[in-house]
């Protein structure tokens, strides 16, 4: 295996690990204590537990470093570069959906959040287009891994040709 | 090997990827910003009401002022309901506006409604942005409410 490509991997993966992992772990440790005494409120008032969502891109990002690695290891006309590219663009959507919908990945941008305070409320957060978009993302990075995969196996057969 | 014609899908991906980003941060920092400025104005609302003794119509009018700090236009829209002790809608009323960055605006509401058929008001702020694709809306019940003897 070329030493070029597994530095990409391990670039690749080390950047999701930066980015899901290492970033909102450290967060919680830097954040000033006023501002980490605020989570238990928001919990209370609004049913939406932070560190639950973190510990979600905690093992969203784990997986996704792995499945990177192996992507970017696998040759592109392999089944394994084909099914890590896809799984990659899922999990990614899933976690997009997750952090749209607060905690409900099935909202499709628009969360309704009851508030539990004395006189009660509603918030409703309607983020349609972020949805949109995203899946817009994911359309175009699954057929991109799709033609990345055709494109290298018709690519292989030329060369055995 | 030639390049795979797929390349053109990275310049796509990385332009939603930036559209994502850009519109989501600042749409929702415009609308979060306007919403609570509007709730800290809420406290300084305008109230003038008069009330016809032989009817018991009391006449309200509210003047409330809301603030834009965000960087992109935001559509508010202010407006309350007056509840019965059955949870009838016995009153209501609202009033929009686009507000630019960094522009205050007055929202002028009027209702009229029978004193006594007031059991609860329920306030509610809407803030739209980015085409109204992106949207953030609070309601909630008032433990006090404005009458005719303020």
């Amino acid at each position: 295996m070329e030493l070029k490509k597994i530095e990409k991997a391990i670039l690749f993966s080390s950047f999701y690990i930066f980015i899901f992992t290492v970033l909102p772990s450290l967060s919680l440790w830097i954040l000033p204590p006023e501002i980490q005494g605020t989570i238990p409120l928001i919990k209370e008032y609004t049913g939406i537990d932070i560190r639950s969502f973190i510990f979600v891109m905690l093992i969203v990002g784990v997986i996704l470093a792995a499945l990177s690695f192996l992507k970017n290891t696998a040759s592109e006309g392999s089944n394994a570069y084909l099914v890590a590219g896809l799984t990659i663009e899922m999990i990614g959507f899933f976690l997009a959906s997750f952090l749209l919908g607060l905690g409900n990945p099935l909202s499709m941008g628009v969360t309704i959040i009851n508030l539990n305070y004395s006189s009660g409320g509603t918030l409703i957060l309607d983020l349609q287009l972020a949805a949109i978009l995203s899946i817009s993302i994911l359309l175009m990075s699954s057929l991109k891994t799709v033609m990345n995969f055709l494109y290298a196996r018709k690519e292989n057969k030329n060369e055995v040709l | 090997m030639r390049k795979s014609p797929s390349r053109i899908f990275t310049f796509i991906i990385i332009g939603l990827y930036v559209s994502l980003f850009v519109t989501t941060s600042t749409s929702l920092y415009s609308i979060a910003s306007t919403l609570v400025g509007s709730l800290t104005s809420i406290e300084e609302i305008d109230y003038t009401s008069s009330e016809d003794e032989m009817t018991g119509i009391v006449d309200l009018t509210m003047n409330i002022p809301a603030k834009n700090p965000g960087v992109l236009d935001v559509k508010v829209k202010i407006g309350f309901k007056m509840f019965s002790i059955d949870e009838t809608v016995v009153a209501e009323g609202s009033d929009t506006k686009n507000i630019a960055p960094g522009n205050t605006a007055q929202f002028v509401i009027s209702t009229s409604f029978l004193r006594d058929d007031v059991e609860n008001v329920e306030i509610s702020v809407e803030c739209r942005s980015f085409f109204d694709m992106f949207g953030l809306s609070l309601s909630t019940k008032l433990e006090e409410y404005p009458t005719s003897e303020e």
